[in-house]
């Protein structure tokens, strides 16, 4: 039933992609003099499987249909309104203003990209797996409202950015999955963050020419409450439910990534680290809760294009050939944990000394095929396995798959 | 034997003994924290605000985490919750503690949990004690409680009664070994959530709607399992001809049992028991493993001593369990010979040789206990009533204590 119904989509997709291929429009554009608008859409629709979930109720899903537009008044000053269809309640996602007259500061204000984390900051539609690393998706904070300087500097060798944000980013309150719960978001008021990212070898020839190295840090207050980060499988079931916290949230975070012709490396890890001051029995201090991840991915173009700047296939699907395929994987790691005892053996409570750790480990396989520069097919499987069985979705069971096959079509 | 069987055969023996030994201290120490010689302090540390938010969300059962003290143990990082029905109190919270909320493996003396009954519905603040103590004494198992002096961060909040909870270790305690010389305990209990009136009607064959019967062990088992075997009880109890009643209950309920709990329970003047005044309640169910076989356990005696007249036949022609097995003579006999026991064994002299005429078990209980309590029900400025209705309620107690064999032996030679 799955695969005819995923026959039927790919026979209504292709026509229309294959035209559009062959004839190479580019996306709608309206010129007004100084005044540029440009219409983008992408759509994903996915089919998945959850082990963890025996009824299925995630079976056929229109993920995401996004509708942005962007473009330049006079020439310093960019703009981009980008906004989600599905999303009645949260639709807009980048809405911003970049002033751009310098190149090593330009100024961007609006609603955007909080500069945290290298997998949170690819484009979903760019990245080569269909869901975001655990700590991509829920250490790094997201979109939010605030002010950013940003630059570049040393002919490209090094970019930086650093602002301050009204508050702690969207993936603490909500999921770029819309079919997942929405959560209440911690008050913070005020967050600064802060990015470099180095490419030393930009100018050389060599294969460490597409060598980049991040690192980056948030700093904020979070109000006291049971506001502590929340573990999410894939799926969106919570393995470890948020603590009491109060007093500094700090994120540190470093990356990497290579990617010399159709290869490429990317790992990452991140910590962050909530301060508990009064939260305890009888309102005494507790230990940071710490939580931490990583993630390393690999990915190989197996019919040769390259993988910097995104795959396009040297002879698209159906006019010039079968289009590129990719092979991907990821192995990754979240955990949550206190930075102390207290002198207690752990538990599972929310004013624990002592926090009883659960950590989910997942292993990500798959592949995409692109068609052409419009249209792709991924198919990922992922096997996760949570380290309590008592906090895992099946009681008893820690290891679950889970299978998705997307559709994207981008213009 | 060889010598290297031997030896291992000696390490499994030690290790066996050592684990009883374990079992049998930690059930020694059970028993010291139930004690009713003493009125016991127990102290509970909370974060200030979940103590204000339990208070104020006292109608849920949200847990809080608290560590406990008593008899000089402390246990971090227990949960509490605000419990009860009719007695649920943002100002003077009923409570459940349970020591494995956030550690599966964590017991207190060998409990797993225990309520701190907040006594607000009975002015005496002796009759949950009272009663469970009687059900006790005439042979059917019942929680073991005494009462409590509760500080939470460091303030007395109240007079409390510890209440054993009815779990596995109450089971195992109460029905002791199984057919196959386990523990029996792991059979399927039920705790009865009043929701309206009922009064073993029969409600036809889905399972929803003897959910009022809650699982409280094997919750994940197939609908089926679970209540299947309540459905057809239901069924037999009131499809059953007269003349095959007892045989075919009796499949589902021990008869006698039941018999001797509503008898008790006549006897205590219990109005809110399983033929209560708006239906049953305040009880747990429990079905013997193996077995298709369940008895009733008293649970929440708040509503006890209701009245010195309170006639001893009340509720048994609502309900249709109690009304067609006290058709039977044979129960018939047995329900009034229960309260002849009862009304004895109320009346029984101390073993000390003093005269006839001296008080009775209950008269010397309700007296030693009103004294163990007094200064601390006294000093409870949170419960719900006076310190005038608090002696009056239990000055109440006493004359029912004193009175209440004649009137029972009385109403049975009537009735009889």
């Amino acid at each position: 039933m799955r695969l005819t119904s995923l026959c039927l989509c790919l026979i209504t997709l292709l026509p229309g992609v294959a035209a559009a291929q062959d004839v190479r429009f580019p996306p709608p554009s309206l010129r007004a003099g100084e005044f540029r608008i440009d219409l983008r859409t992408r759509f994903h629709f996915d089919v998945r499987g959850l082990d963890s979930d025996p009824v299925g109720k995630d079976d056929f899903i229109w993920r995401r249909a996004r509708v942005a537009i962007e473009g330049r008044i006079y020439d310093d000053l960019e703009y981009e309104v980008d906004t989600e269809l599905r999303d009645t309640e949260h639709p807009w996602r980048d809405v911003f203003l970049n002033y751009r007259r310098f190149n090593a500061a330009e100024v961007r204000g609006g609603k955007f990209k909080v500069p945290f984390g290298r997998d949170q900051l690819t484009s979903v539609f760019g990245n080569s797996f269909i869901s975001r690393s655990l700590i991509g998706a829920q250490l790094s904070p997201g979109r939010d409202i605030g002010v950013m300087v940003h630059g570049r500097l040393g002919g490209g060798k090094m970019n930086y950015s650093g602002g301050w944000f009204d508050s702690d980013g969207d993936n603490v309150q909500f999921s770029e999955d819309l079919e997942q719960n929405e959560f209440e978001a911690a008050p913070v008021d005020g967050l600064l963050a802060g990015r470099v990212e180095f490419a030393p070898w930009e100018a050389t020839r060599g294969l460490a020419r597409r060598l980049h190295f991040g690192f980056d840090a948030t700093g904020g207050d979070v109000a006291p409450g049971l506001f502590g980060m929340r573990g999410r499988m894939t799926d969106g079931f919570v393995f470890f439910e948020p603590v009491y916290v109060s007093g500094r949230r700090l994120r540190l975070g470093v990356d990497g990534l290579w990617t010399p012709g159709p290869f490429s490396v990317q790992a990452e890890y991140n910590r962050v680290s909530d301060q508990r001051n009064g939260q305890g029995l009888g309102d005494v201090d507790l230990p940071d809760v710490i939580v931490q991840g990583w993630y390393l991915a690999g990915t190989w173009v197996v019919t040769g294009e390259g993988k910097s700047g995104g795959v396009e296939p040297r002879h698209p699907f159906p006019l010039h050939g079968a289009g590129a395929f990719e092979v991907v994987a990821r192995i990754e790691e979240m955990r949550f944990g206190s930075a102390g005892t207290g002198g207690e053996p752990p538990f599972t409570n929310p004013r624990a000394a002592n926090i009883l750790p659960n950590r989910d480990r997942a292993l990500t396989l798959g592949g995409n095929w692109y068609l052409n520069r419009f249209g792709r097919v991924a198919f990922n499987m992922v096997r996760e396995s949570i380290q309590d069985p008592l906090r895992s979705p099946l009681p008893d069971r820690t290891t679950f798959w889970s299978g998705t096959l997307r559709l994207q079509f981008v213009m | 034997m060889s010598a290297q069987g031997a030896a291992k055969y000696g390490v499994r023996l030690v290790i066996v003994l050592a684990l009883l030994c374990a079992a049998r201290t930690a059930s020694a120490q059970a028993d010291e924290f139930f004690d009713d010689s003493t009125v016991h302090d127990l102290r509970l540390t909370l974060n200030s605000k979940d103590w204000s938010a339990l208070k104020q969300n006292f109608k849920e059962n949200i847990y809080y985490p608290a560590s406990l003290q008593a008899q000089g143990v402390t246990v971090p990082n227990v949960g509490i919750r605000s419990r009860g029905l009719g007695s649920r109190s943002g100002t003077k919270p009923g409570l459940r503690v349970d020591m494995d909320r956030y550690n599966a493996n964590q017991t207190f003396l060998g409990l797993k949990s225990f309520v701190l009954d907040n006594l607000v519905q009975d002015p005496s603040m002796l009759r949950e004690r009272l009663a469970m103590a009687f059900f006790r004494r005439l042979g059917l198992p019942a929680p073991r409680e005494a009462h409590a002096r509760l500080f939470v961060n460091g303030t007395f909040v109240g007079l409390y009664a510890i209440v054993e909870t009815i779990d596995k270790g109450f089971l195992g305690r109460s029905f002791g070994h199984d057919s196959h010389g386990g523990t029996e305990n792991d059979g399927y209990l039920f705790e009865y959530d009043y929701t309206r009136e009922y009064r073993f009607e029969n409600l036809g064959s889905n399972y929803d709607d003897y959910k009022i019967f809650n699982p409280k062990t094997h919750e994940n088992d197939a609908a089926a399992k679970i209540w299947g075997p309540i459905v057809d009880m239901v069924k037999a109890i009131n499809d059953t001809p007269d003349s095959i009643f007892e045989r075919e209950v009796s499949t589902y309920l021990d008869l006698t049992m039941f018999v001797n709990h509503i008898a008790i329970e006549a006897f205590l003047a219990e109005d809110d028991g399983i033929l209560g005044y708006a239906g049953m309640n305040n009880f747990y169910f429990y079905r013997f493993e193996d077995s298709k076989r369940s008895q009733f356990l008293a649970w929440d005696k708040d509503n006890t001593f209701h009245s010195l007249d309170f006639d001893i036949t009340k509720g048994v022609n609502e309900n249709v369990l109690a009304r067609r097995t006290l058709a039977q003579p044979q129960y018939r006999n047995r329900f009034f010979q229960q309260l002849i026991d009862a009304a004895n064994s109320a009346m029984e002299q101390d073993g000390e040789g003093n005269s006839k005429s001296g008080p009775g078990w209950l008269e010397r209980e309700v007296t030693r206990m009103s004294a163990q309590i007094r200064s601390a029900g006294m000093a409870d400025n949170l419960k719900p009533f006076s310190n005038n209705e608090f002696e009056s309620s239990m000055n109440d107690l006493l004359i029912f204590s004193r009175e209440r064999a004649d009137v029972v032996k009385a109403q049975v030679s009537q009735r009889r």
